[in-house]
């Protein structure tokens, strides 16, 4: 009975090996790319996205398979970059680094790399957005979700991720209208 | 004709509409407003190609060398923890066995019991070694939490 119970054990722990593995291959680009919208830069962001994949693996067995994945792994990044932000901010008031000046937490347009002009141009003007608005709204059309996964990745509610992608293209739309 | 308070409602459904996140009921209603509405059905057209364009924006992929390292580090460090717990369980399991049979049978250890108990003693000592070290060192790490 013991022999039964461990090979079900060993087989069910191999499940969620290859289930992570899958995941991870799909999502990995994904989430280093929101790791540089929040923290804004390559190195940091590449520390966030490992350390927010180590994270989801030593609690995959509280993972519910009957709700997505992505708002999971979005909210872990969001809360790692968060807290990294804060402590930069910390630091910088403790005066331990006054004289050092403070990087951008946004990804410029050279970090983003579009070449053409309105592409460019769509950077810039997405960069002058306020950070929720450009959050929700690069979480929408880039990353695919959709409202209500954006609000539980967030921590807010679905009106207010509405409220918020629509402003955004408003301004957008206003800032890029000889574009369109 | 439409009023423009009906105009600036369905304006700020418009972006829901899009994503198709409105419910029927509200999806009928802007269907309807923008078979009348010009104005409306522009705007409509402009935040399309606006959605398109942000869909397409092309981030720079991070290096490929980045990327590995990323993967080998996941792949290694994730069973690198299960290993940890299944260590603590099996080496607290064998003290705790060891102690029962010492209780039970009170008399002088023989030699393979004495060498085999040294085993045990030694990687436990190495075990809140490293655990005393990981944990004086946790307080001074400012970066704990995402940095590894």
């Amino acid at each position: 009975m013991a022999a039964v119970e461990t090979a079900v054990a060993e087989v069910n722990a191999a499940q969620q090996e290859a289930e992570f593995a899958g995941l991870f291959r799909e999502y990995k680009l994904k989430a280093y790319h929101y790791a540089l919208q929040t923290v804004g830069n390559a190195e940091d962001a590449m520390d966030v996205t490992q350390e927010a994949f180590l994270r989801l693996h030593r609690h995959w067995h509280r993972r519910d398979c009957s709700r997505p994945f992505a708002p999971w792994l979005y909210s872990v990044i969001r809360n790692l970059g968060i807290d990294l932000l804060r402590k930069r901010n910390t630091r910088k008031e403790s005066g331990m680094e006054a004289a050092a000046p403070t990087p951008s937490p946004l990804p410029t347009p050279e970090t983003v790399a579009g070449r053409h002009e309105v592409s460019d141009k769509l950077w810039t003007e997405i960069n002058r957005l306020p950070d929720v608005q450009r959050e929700a709204l690069l979480l929408r059309d880039w990353h695919g979700l959709s409202y209500a996964e954006i609000a539980e990745a967030t921590g807010t509610s679905v009106t207010t991720i509405n409220s918020r992608i629509h402003d955004a293209r408003v301004r957008l739309r206003e800032r890029l209208r000889r574009y369109l | 004709m439409n009023r423009p308070g009906k105009d600036e409602k369905i304006k700020r459904m418009l972006s829901a509409y899009l994503d198709g996140e409105l419910t029927q009921a509200d999806r009928q209603q802007v269907r309807l407003h923008l078979e009348t509405s010009e104005e409306c059905r522009r705007e409509l057209e402009e935040l399309m190609k606006l959605q398109s364009l942000t869909s397409e924006l092309d981030f720079r992929p991070p290096p490929d060398e980045l990327l590995d390292e990323l993967e080998r580090s996941v792949s290694v460090r994730a069973p690198r923890r299960f290993g940890w717990g299944l260590t603590i369980i099996a080496l607290a399991s064998w003290v705790l066995w060891a102690l029962v049979l010492a209780v039970r049978n009170l008399r002088w250890p023989t030699i393979p019991e004495l060498l085999s108990g040294s085993v045990v003693a030694g990687l436990v000592l190495v075990f809140l070694s490293i655990l005393r070290q990981r944990v004086l060192e946790r307080p001074h790490d400012r970066y704990r939490k995402v940095r590894r």
